[in-house]
């Protein structure tokens, strides 16, 4: 009975086997981030060790106006089987480089005004941008 | 197989040429062109360039039923940081569009 039905299934088209890989940026080098030192590098140091982030935000750091870089990257292999009928076929292969993939690991540094680093945090990038990305700071013109 | 890019590339000699201290946004727009994003940051900012190339390799040597299937995508990146005068404090670059590959998804092209 269930040979007959994945021969049916795999006749028609509409069960797929599939392996998958799928990479996005280089990860960061962990010996890079094992030389962080809080209160003592700086932004200049970040940018030599871990080049240009993939985005940069402002935030809020004892009411001060700091920022926030963060690094991402990720490397996913997939094994399929599917079973589908398929209804509509819609594929997009353009990538939306300022929404955060679920599965991307993240590098998160955390600077004061002063572009001295605070703090990093590693880790899956969306849940650290969800716990990290504030308000803006005001900041008072001095004209 | 497929190739995507998004913007366009980044051009190493002009980033060179960006002297933390002494050039100014507006020369750095002049040499580069309009950023890709700009993030203000108090009273300071910060503009985003940014190329991406993206390659896809697809196999199926069973039609629609076994499938191999590989992405992979790099970009070049570079921040520029400016200070409340708009003058240019730092610079981080990374290029590494050009080194995505072709592949299956058993290859370690990156390794």
């Amino acid at each position: 009975m269930w040979r007959a039905l994945v021969l049916v299934l795999l006749c028609a088209g509409c069960a797929t086997f599939s392996w998958e890989r799928e990479s996005r940026n280089s990860p960061v080098p962990p010996e890079a981030i094992a030389r962080l030192e809080a209160g003592k590098t700086g932004l200049g140091e970040c940018l030599a060790a871990f080049g240009a982030p993939l985005w940069v935000w402002e935030n809020v750091e004892h009411g001060r106006p700091a920022a926030t870089l963060a690094y991402g990257w990720f490397d996913v292999r997939d094994l399929g089987f599917s079973v589908s009928v398929p209804l509509t076929d819609n594929y997009s292969a353009s990538y939306n480089y300022d929404r955060i993939d679920q599965r991307m690991k993240g590098l998160v540094l955390f600077f004061d005004e002063d572009w001295r680093l605070l703090s990093w945090r590693t880790g899956l990038l969306q849940d650290l941008a969800r716990e990290e990305r504030r308000p803006p700071a005001y900041v008072e013109d001095d004209a | 197989m497929g190739r995507i890019t998004e913007n366009e590339p980044l051009d190493p000699l002009s980033l060179g040429s960006l002297r933390p201290g002494v050039t100014t946004a507006n020369e750095a727009v002049q040499l580069l062109g309009a950023p890709d994003d700009i993030v203000q940051l108090g009273k300071r900012s910060a503009y985003r360039y940014r190329y991406t190339s993206t390659k896809v390799a697809g196999l199926s040597p069973i039609p629609l039923i076994l499938i191999f299937y590989n992405v992979d995508s790099r970009s070049d990146r570079a921040w520029l940081f400016f200070d409340e005068n708009q003058v240019l404090t730092h610079v981080g670059v990374t290029l590494e569009a050009e080194k995505n590959e072709y592949a299956m998804p058993w290859e370690d092209v990156h390794d």
